[in-house]
């Protein structure tokens, strides 16, 4: 038996780390039509994706593929001569979705995060297998996890052991 | 009692319409479902499960869950594991267990030979002896005598995990206390852990005839567990051991065959805002001659194992006690229908309701002790004397002896988490005093032993626990406890009972066979300190961790040394409180997946060319050579080697460690961390730099381009990726957060094909591109971006190889397409892949230094004859106040040298220490790489030496461990020494 979980791979999507004071983030941000969620951890959307604020000084602009050049010479525009930094990290992570009733119970195996406390629509840099990783929440039953991609075929091997979908050392 | 069933025929928590197969020791048994590995032997008729592990007496069952460390036997099958204790060991079909420290057969054991030579192994012999000639010799015998059972050697059918979690409460156990507890902090709405060790909650009130509300202990406890279970706040975890009890009010949970059914154990790591411990009770035994002997047991014990499993310890039984707790076992005995023969307490006065529960033996021996038992396999006796004259000596014949010398409250978990303990006078055990992490404890642990007491302190504590989280809390209900036996405990203080001769044997340790005698023997020792005496003795140790020997051993000393309990004090508990399996530590890491490991994007393509691949650092998986059929690793470096110095190679440098650097002052930031100056670094440009330790020595070395006027992209050594992210994060928002500089670390951003060789440039201009390759158009530690081969790219001309090269970064989601562009379009020039061997080969040969190599955390620039490097006009860069520092008081450095062997086909071993005559011992320095060079023909080194550079054409020799090999000493370059190749 194993846990109901489903996990795989996500589709790339456009992701921008938007560094920076918060004035200058929402400034650029606001360049672009985007408002910077306000509290910690928390996700707004927007018409081609979803602002991430993962920290107080940082954001995770998360867009479709199709705009991300549109996308990067805009913030590029915008940052100019602004205390902020945006650089493209598309190839930098790799999501994987995990759904499904047990969710919680292979994500607990993967990260110390509370997850109890991350509430749906919400997003954080934590540990998962002892390395960083970006966890989002969706909703009940349906998260991903961003892990930096050279690390991406490590953490799938692992996820499926922890669903018991993989030979977990038998 | 062997060959006769002694279940009951009625009663118990068991399934009988379960019926479940198990073999022991080879031969066939029935259990009920609910049984226990014990219970369903001793319902068999099967006392004698185990031998000890020092003496090999025969071994049965002592007392029951966690207690009862002597019922130690080896699961085999699909879950082959060691030390399992048969008490807490859940029956279920096909369960197959043999008995442990015993050969060739249980009952026919040559280890019983040992007995004999017991006056010679007493406590701490193997301090004394296997000392000559040496230990070694006696080592593999020692281990080999030693432990219980065999280490598997397969791999469990079932899955290990381990998982985190976090609660507002987090209690430990379900016995009426945590119950209470549990009822408490969930209603006030916080989210409760509730953990239990055992297989049914309840804990000691399913031994009980007490009624709670009218209800049965067991009524009251399904209501109980009907309102947690509904509640979705509370997560109850039951046959699950909390273990160790760590620093955060962080604790560990060993959950035994948790849902689902494919998991063996699980590891659940709990960060709780408030820990509540309501552990219980361990009785404890009373020492006597011969007190192991199967068929004496703990007088809780033989209720457990009566009322639970509605099992028959024996038939005619002896109760001996110091407190009115066993009372409830005469009771319960002859409820059972076991004859009682006698009922032995040393106290000489007893409360009339005692007597009256004594009338049920057939004779009641006040003030008496039971000084020694009969029976070598099994109980047949017992001596009966007066306690204080030792006269009116009387043998009684019983199978059973039920022993009760009091309880200590289980304080293992408290005591880990840092809180102290203190001698409590009335219950004559130690319990929790002062708190140091955000703990309470409840009920039986704290000394509250009646369960109208631990019912109170339970809603009280979980009722604190809620307060102190800001939670509301509802008044305790008013419940109606009925207990007959919830008066006084009116224990005497009373340990062991004196030997009535020398060689007898009564064991304080049943797990670790220590005795009264080693006790008084260590303290004759001068093991005057409880610490060392445990350490000495090992009491308490091992399997048994404290649960029933420690306060026992306190007691005999405390005695003996004519002081008080609290004078002697208590050892310190740690973790783990059980045994734990190694596989719940590793869980989901192992086997393929034991360490992480990092990928490029063309990380299968190497495979699929079939390269060797290593991990380089930083877990990155990388190739180290590609050999060919038939080729050996040697010439398959050599062939990659002599293709970049004549024509054209190319490798993955995507692991190399990047970084992008953004704001008005990352020049500022470049100069703290290089010791080189990067002020006016024109854009499209790069520059060389080394980095420094706090202390002064080298870091890391590496390149950064600038890409626009506040951009920059640094570059690092592969291995120091995380160390270098961890410094700029240091130095921009800890050290300097007054300058306006931000970074992110782009290494996984970018793929890397590193083009190099004579043709590199030809092989670039064969492929469509709008960058323009000539050499004047792109020189030389200069960047471009734009399209290559259709993909976006931004090339670097650096050379770690000596040669003409290219590093080709496009964003990872081309890297493979780039690699196989390249790839194809360099067959015609008979490219090759090259891996980490080759390529430290090659800049060895240009004397590049190396992380790990000549870089080693000792030296630093002027060491290597970097004295350029280090910029004179900056006023500060990281190290530099120690380097200098360093450098005007330490004049014997060892510098960067190169190394050409005597004999050229020699190969000088890396570390290999550097003398200065063939027969000198003290070292000079050492071989920090030695490679054959294919282009020189001849082996080569590079080497640190105390004053290397001022030796040059000197004969030193590397002592190769005893061989001596001698080499003359040359500058640290041994190809093309003006740089013009890698400038063409």
């Amino acid at each position: 038996m194993t846990f109901d979980v489903a996990i795989r791979f996500r589709q790339p999507v456009a992701l921008i780390d938007v560094r920076g004071e918060p004035e200058c983030m929402k400034s650029v941000l606001m360049g672009l039509g985007i408002r910077l969620p306000v509290p910690p951890y928390s996700m707004l959307r927007w018409d081609s994706g979803a602002v991430y604020r993962v920290g107080r000084k940082w954001c995770i602009i998360m867009a479709d593929m199709s705009t991300e050049l549109d996308l990067i010479a805009e913030l590029s525009e915008l940052s100019r001569g602004v205390s902020i930094q945006c650089t493209c990290v598309t190839d930098s992570y790799q999501g994987i979705e995990l759904t499904g009733p047990d969710t919680r119970e292979v994500l607990s195996q993967i990260t110390p995060l509370n997850l109890h406390e991350l509430e749906d629509d919400c997003a954080t840099f934590t540990e998962i297998f002892g390395f960083r990783g970006l966890i989002i929440r969706y909703s009940v039953g349906n998260f991903a996890v961003y892990c930096d991609r050279s690390y991406a075929d490590y953490t799938m091997k692992r996820m499926l052991k922890c669903a018991l979908l993989q030979n977990n050392g038998n | 009692m062997s060959n006769r069933s002694n279940r009951l025929s009625h009663g118990g928590l068991i399934v009988r319409s379960q019926q479940i197969r198990f073999e022991f020791n080879g031969n066939n048994y029935t259990g009920f479902q609910g049984d226990t590995l014990a219970s369903a032997l001793m319902a068999n008729g099967i006392d004698f499960v185990s031998r000890s592990f020092k003496y090999h007496r025969p071994r049965g069952f002592c007392a029951s869950g966690y207690a009862d460390v002597s019922s130690i036997v080896q699961i085999e099958g699909d879950e082959d594991t060691p030390n399992m204790l048969a008490s807490v060991t859940p029956l279920s079909e096909g369960l197959t267990a043999r008995s442990v420290n015993c050969w060739p057969s249980l009952k026919f054991d040559v280890g019983t030979a040992l007995r004999l030579l017991s006056p010679i192994i007493p406590a701490g012999f193997y301090y004394k002896t296997f000392m000559w000639p040496h230990w070694h010799l006696f080592e593999p015998l020692i281990r080999k005598a030693a432990g219980f059972g065999n280490a598997p050697n397969s791999i469990p059918f079932r899955s290990f995990a381990n998982s985190y979690d976090h609660c507002d409460v987090l209690i430990v156990g379900a016995g009426p206390s945590g119950l209470c507890a549990g009822l408490a902090a969930s209603r006030s709405g916080a989210r409760v852990i509730l953990a239990d060790d055992m297989l049914q909650p309840g804990g000691g009130l399913l031994n009980s005839s007490a009624t709670i509300d009218g209800k049965s202990g067991i009524e009251w406890v399904s209501g109980v567990v009907a309102e947690l279970d509904a509640n979705p706040t509370v997560t109850r975890l039951q046959n699950a051991t909390v273990w160790g009890y760590l620093e955060g009010n962080h604790v560990v949970i060993s959950e035994r065959s948790p849902s689902p059914d494919s998991l063996l154990r699980r590891s659940r790591r709990v960060w709780a805002k408030q820990v509540i411990i309501a552990t219980g009770a361990f009785e404890r035994p009373i020492v006597f001659e011969n007190n192991d002997r199967p068929g004496v047991m703990q007088a809780s014990a033989v209720s457990s194992y009566i009322r639970k499993y509605a099992v028959k310890p024996g038939h005619k039984a002896v109760v001996f006690t110091n407190n009115n707790s066993a009372y409830r076992t005469v009771t319960d005995l002859n409820r059972a229908g076991i004859s009682i023969a006698a009922v032995v307490d040393v106290r000489s006065r007893v409360d009339d309701h005692v007597l009256e529960v004594a009338s049920q033996a057939t004779d009641f021996f006040p003030g008496s002790i039971v000084q020694t038992v009969y029976g070598k396999k099994r109980v047949t006796g017992v001596g009966v004397q007066s306690r204080e004259t030792g006269r009116s000596k009387r043998n009684i014949d019983c199978d059973l002896v039920c022993v009760s010398g009091g309880w200590n409250p289980i304080v293992h978990l408290f005591s880990q988490s840092g809180g102290s303990l203190e001698y409590n006078e009335q219950i004559h055990g130690f319990v929790p005093a002062k708190p140091l992490q955000k703990s309470l404890v409840a009920g039986a642990a704290r000394g509250s032993l009646n369960l109208r007491d631990s019912i109170k302190d339970g809603f009280k504590a979980g009722q604190l626990a809620a307060t102190a989280l800001g939670l509301p809390v509802q008044a305790p209900p008013s419940l109606k406890v009925m207990d007959r036996f919830d008066a006084e405990y009116g224990i005497e203080e009373f340990w062991s009972v004196p030997l009535s001769n020398r060689r007898g044997k009564a064991f304080v340790d049943l797990a670790g066979d220590v005795t009264v005698n080693d006790l008084h023997l260590a303290l004759r020792e001068g093991y005057e300190s409880i610490e060392h005496l445990k350490r000495y003795t090992t009491a308490g140790m091992g399997l048994d961790q404290g649960k029933t020997a420690n306060v026992t051993a306190i007691g005999i000393v405390a005695k003996h040394a004519g002081v008080s309990m609290a004078e002697v004090g208590t050892t310190t508990f740690r973790p783990p409180y059980t045994p734990v399996e190694f596989g719940e530590f590793a869980g989901s890491c192992n086997d393929d997946a034991v360490l992480p490991y990092r990928h490029t994007p063309m990380t299968g393509w190497h495979k699929s060319a079939g390269a060797v691949m290593f991990e380089a650092g930083a877990r990155w998986v990388r190739p180290s050579y590609y050999p060919h059929p038939g080729e050996s690793m040697d010439q398959a470096i050599q062939r990659e080697c002599r293709t970049v110095r004549q024509g054209v190679g190319i490798y993955d440098g995507s692991p190399l460690a990047k970084f992008a650097i953004k704001g008005a002052d990352s020049e500022t930031l470049l100069d703290l961390m290089y010791t080189n100056s990067f002020q006016n670094l024109k854009i499209q440009q790069g520059k060389y730099g080394v980095m420094l330790y706090e202390d002064g020595r080298i870091f890391d070395d590496g390149v950064t381009f600038r890409l626009s006027d506040d951009e920059y992209l640094m570059s690092g050594a592969t291995g120091n990726g995380n160390l270098l992210e961890t410094r700029l994060d240091s130095l921009i928002n800890v050290e300097r957060p007054d300058l306006n500089v931000l970074f992110v670390p782009v290494t996984s951003q970018w793929a890397n094909a590193t083009v190099c060789g004579p043709l590199a440039r030809t092989l670039l201009e064969s492929i469509q591109s709008d960058i323009d390759f000539a050499a004047d158009a792109f020189p030389f530690m200069h960047m471009r971006e734009g399209v290559f081969a259709g993909m976006p790219v931004r090339i670097f001309r650096v050379s770690f190889t000596g040669e003409l090269s290219f590093e080709i970064n496009t964003p990872a989601r081309y890297g493979l397409d780039l690699w196989t562009h390249l790839i194809n379009a360099g067959d015609q020039f008979d490219i090759c892949p090259i891996g980490s061997e080759a390529n430290h080969v090659l800049r060895v040969e240009k004397g590049f230094i190396s992380l790990g190599h000549e870089v080693d955390g000792t030296i630093d620039p002027y060491d290597l004859g970097m004295a350029w490097i280090v910029s004179k006009r900056k006023s500060d860069f990281v190290g530099m106040k120690a380097m200098q520092i360093r450098r005007s008081s330490d004049d014997a450095r060892q510098h960067l040298i190169g190394l050409l062997p005597i004999n050229s086909s020699e190969m000088l071993p890396e570390g290999a220490p550097l003398i200065s005559t063939s027969n000198s011992t003290r070292s000079e320095g050492f071989v920090s790489a030695g490679v054959w060079s294919p282009t020189l023909d001849r082996t080569i080194a590079l080497g640190l030496l105390a004053n290397g550079r001022e030796r040059l054409d000197e004969t030193v020799y590397a002592n190769a461990n005893g061989r001596i090999i001698p080499a003359i000493v040359s500058k640290p370059i041994f190809y093309d020494l003006d740089g013009r190749k890698m400038r063409m």
